[in-house]
């Protein structure tokens, strides 16, 4: 921060590098303004430093290519069968991964970090789609061979009959080999956004359900472009519905309708906040159980959580959300804490009442068609 | 299930009603498959949760790819958790009615368990005493036959009646050293014995049968002492006795009370006593294999079961000869009643054919004064009021000395 100040001060000294400096050779720079009053000794003083953390970057940055280097030989004798696959035809795709999980996102990882992710890394799995991408013909048979029920079960879980389904499949072989092929003459498939982090498996499903999601969206166009306008004026309709029938009913007391529904504003909106404040996992967790409609053990999985876990994580939730919804109204409004909580309890048992009443409320068509048996069937 | 039924409802009113943001980018398909396994660092793995709370599309995407895959998560509890938990929210949560409706069941477990133990404990103490007390009552009688084996041989002991040791009862004025010792046997606090204080008293009866009654005693020995040989038993336990003899003289006789305490359980329990013997006679006189206090004490079961049997059941061999001698001797014996006096508020027993002052100590001379001398006269007047009251001759301990009136 001190250099940041100086390089403003003193054009010489480029901002970037001396945050860059401050941050990588904090140990070694402390300019001291009182010791160097002239200001071409400070110039030269700074100028030191900044050599001085660019040698440091450098030696860490040949550090870490070595560290991948040495990953990326591990991992080819880590493979059960490596495909006859050298060090540089993996090196780059490793690098490339290192890069994309690890170090854009961390900029402080270490030697150690990396070579820990490299060991965790895929090795078999990324050699066969490496072997496969250089047209390797035995490694297609052997993926083809030993992905090809994988495929054709994402196929069938993204689509809605089985027509479609091997259709998909069909599709994801040919996105796999690619219809382009590279300069060198080599066939350019999606095998090469594979990255070894997870395993091919998953990968293949995951292209299989992005595929499926593509192709739903292109139809889906299609069909939105035909019939925008009455969709259009369904969807306001809706709206409007939604907007007015907001769950609270106007047969009681208009008085006290209207201040329901005041206080349902102001927590619907207290509660919005609450919850884009959440930490990001809670967010997560809360619009997986909430939002998706996931089971705690559903949820939690996607987080990595156990159940139990999950469990304990949504409690606590809970608890944040009610604070940080009373702390919004009594902000906002003025109230006090426990007209705050009354507020909310009372919101709550409102739409607890109307939710039951929409719950047992019989359809008309079924207790037309319940009505012989004398008995109301609830949905 | 959460717990925060308000905030639970409002959450999914609010799911109903809100709409998330579309999002222009998405993870691709190594990035979402990466997630649902959990191979990302913890940096980009923050990264991509902070994406997925707001992008539906590829939050059902990872959603799917994890079903997929089959993830389970082993359970563990983050400290995060922990300490972001205040210290009255752990106690609300250790006094919520779920954990209550546990802890209720394990109070009713621990209690059920708890009684049973202290019935289980009972039924087992019960027995204890009363062998205990069995032992206590018939060593009173036991050693009343005993007192004249200083005069007879172990041999003939054993091979002689136990009638035999009976007539020496009656017949010999014991020593006070012997008096002693059948005073100390009877002068035993009620509580339950010590294993030391049960081995002494059983070691007492083996004394008066002799040689023949050591199998008894290796009955009687700890479980896990070895089977020690007869003569080294016998030598032991008259070791033991002098020892407990030595014991005895610090308390003040008070035979009496305890023979009339436990004179009607003695009745009952004498038949069993002898069926006792007899099973250890049986059982381990040739084998001399240790025995447990477990199943010595089902053994005395076993003879409180058999008291029924009739006290003239056959006897076998001369080692069950000599355990018969307990019944012999009471049934031989003069009533209990006889054996105690308490005349002028002190307690006399009957030694042979004498009566003798409880309070009587074996470090006292004697004097010893015929009624109706001069000298009987010049006795204090409640002495001699309380020796009148024998006709037989007395030993009464009056101001510290000791005077024999006959």
């Amino acid at each position: 921060m001190e250099l940041a100040i100086l390089g403003a001060e003193f054009p010489i000294v480029d901002l970037r590098v001396a945050r860059q400096t401050t941050r990588h050779a904090r140990h070694q720079i402390h300019v001291d303004s009182g010791k160097h009053a002239g200001f071409g000794r400070l110039n030269i003083v700074i100028a030191l430093q900044v050599d001085a953390a660019t040698d440091i970057l450098k030696k860490k940055a040949q550090r870490i290519d070595e560290v991948m280097a040495a990953g990326a030989k591990q991992l080819l004798a880590r493979a059960e069968n490596s495909r006859s696959l050298e060090v540089e035809s993996v090196l780059p795709r490793v690098r490339a991964t290192v890069e994309k999980y690890l170090l854009k996102h961390d900029g402080d990882a270490g030697a150690d970090a990396v070579a820990a992710f490299i060991e965790s890394m895929h090795a078999d799995d990324l050699c066969l789609a490496i072997a496969c991408q250089r047209g390797d013909q035995a490694a297609w048979s052997d993926l083809v061979e030993g992905y090809g029920a994988t495929v054709r079960s994402a196929a069938r879980s993204a689509s809605p009959n089985e027509e479609m389904a091997e259709d998909l499949a069909q599709s994801i072989w040919a996105e796999l080999h690619g219809l382009k092929t590279q300069e060198d003459g080599r066939p350019s498939g999606k095998l090469a956004y594979y990255s070894g982090s997870g395993s091919l498996g998953g990968w293949l499903r995951a292209v299989v359900g992005q595929l499926a999601i593509d192709r739903h969206r292109r139809e889906s166009r299609l069909v939105h472009t035909e019939e925008d306008a009455e969709f259009d004026r369904l969807s306001r309709d809706a709206g409007i519905e939604r907007n007015t029938g907001d769950g609270f009913s106007s047969d009681a007391n208009p008085e006290e309708a209207l201040a329901t529904h005041l206080a349902s504003v102001a927590v619907e909106k207290a509660l919005t906040r609450a919850l884009t404040d959440l930490d990001d996992e809670d967010r997560l967790l809360v619009k997986l159980y909430y939002f998706d409609g996931l089971r705690l053990r559903e949820a939690g999985a996607v987080l990595g959580f156990h159940e139990a876990t999950a469990s304990r994580r949504l409690t606590r939730i809970h608890s944040d959300v009610r604070k940080r919804v009373e702390e919004q109204l009594m902000n906002e409004h003025g109230w006090t804490k426990s007209e705050a909580s009354r507020s909310l309890s009372q919101v709550a048992a409102v739409l607890q009442t109307d939710v039951e009443s929409l719950l047992q409320a019989p359809q008309p068509s079924l207790v037309q068609s319940a009505a012989p048996e004398g008995e109301s069937a609830p949905i | 299930m959460p717990n925060d039924s308000e905030i639970d409802v409002l959450l999914r009113r609010h799911a109903n009603v809100a709409s998330e943001m579309e999002n222009s980018e998405h993870l691709d398909a190594d990035e979402l498959n990466a997630f649902a396994e959990g191979a990302l660092p913890m940096a980009a793995r923050s990264r991509y949760v902070s994406h997925l709370a707001d992008c539906g599309d590829c939050r059902r995407a990872v959603t799917q790819l994890t079903a997929a895959s089959g993830r389970v998560e082993p359970e563990r509890v983050p400290a995060s958790e922990s300490i972001t938990e205040s210290w009255w929210q752990k106690l609300g949560a250790l006094l919520a009615p779920p954990v209550l409706r546990y802890a209720a069941f394990a109070a009713v477990l621990i209690a059920v368990v708890g009684i049973g133990f202290a019935v289980w404990q009972k039924s087992h103490k019960a027995p204890a005493g009363l062998i205990a007390e069995n032992k206590r009552s018939s060593n009173a009688e036991e050693l009343e036959a005993r007192q004249p084996q200083e005069t007879t041989t172990r041999g003939a002991a054993a091979s002689e009646s136990p009638a035999i040791a009976k007539a020496f009862t009656q017949s010999t004025p014991a020593p006070f050293s012997d008096q002693k010792k059948s005073e100390s046997s009877n002068d035993n606090p009620p509580s339950p014995p010590k294993p030391v204080d049960a081995l002494a008293r059983n070691d007492a009866p083996s004394v008066a049968a002799g040689q023949a009654a050591a199998p008894s005693n290796n009955a009687a020995a700890p479980s896990y002492a070895p089977p020690p040989s007869t003569e080294s038993v016998r030598v032991e336990s008259e070791t033991r006795e002098r020892e407990q003899q030595t014991i005895s003289d610090l308390h003040g006789p008070r035979r009496g009370e305890s023979v009339d305490k436990y004179k009607t359980m003695d009745d009952r329990l004498r038949a069993g006593d002898v069926a006792k013997g007899r099973d250890e006679d049986r059982g381990r006189a040739d084998a001399k294999q240790p025995v447990s206090k477990e199943e010595e004490a089902r053994n005395e079961g076993g003879a409180a079961r058999k008291r029924s049997e009739p006290r003239t059941a056959t006897l076998l061999g001369a080692n069950t000869e000599a355990r018969q001698e307990t019944p012999k001797s009471d049934k031989a014996g003069p009533p209990e009643e006889a054996e105690t006096r308490s005349v002028g508020g002190r307690k006399f027993t009957r030694q042979g054919n004498s009566w003798v002052d409880v309070k009587l100590k074996s470090s006292m001379s004697i004097k010893t004064i015929a009624r109706g001398t001069d000298d009987f006269q010049k006795l204090d007047s409640g002495l001699r009021s309380i020796a009148q009251q024998f006709s037989a001759p007395v030993v009464i301990v009056w101001k510290g000395k000791a005077y024999r009136i006959q």
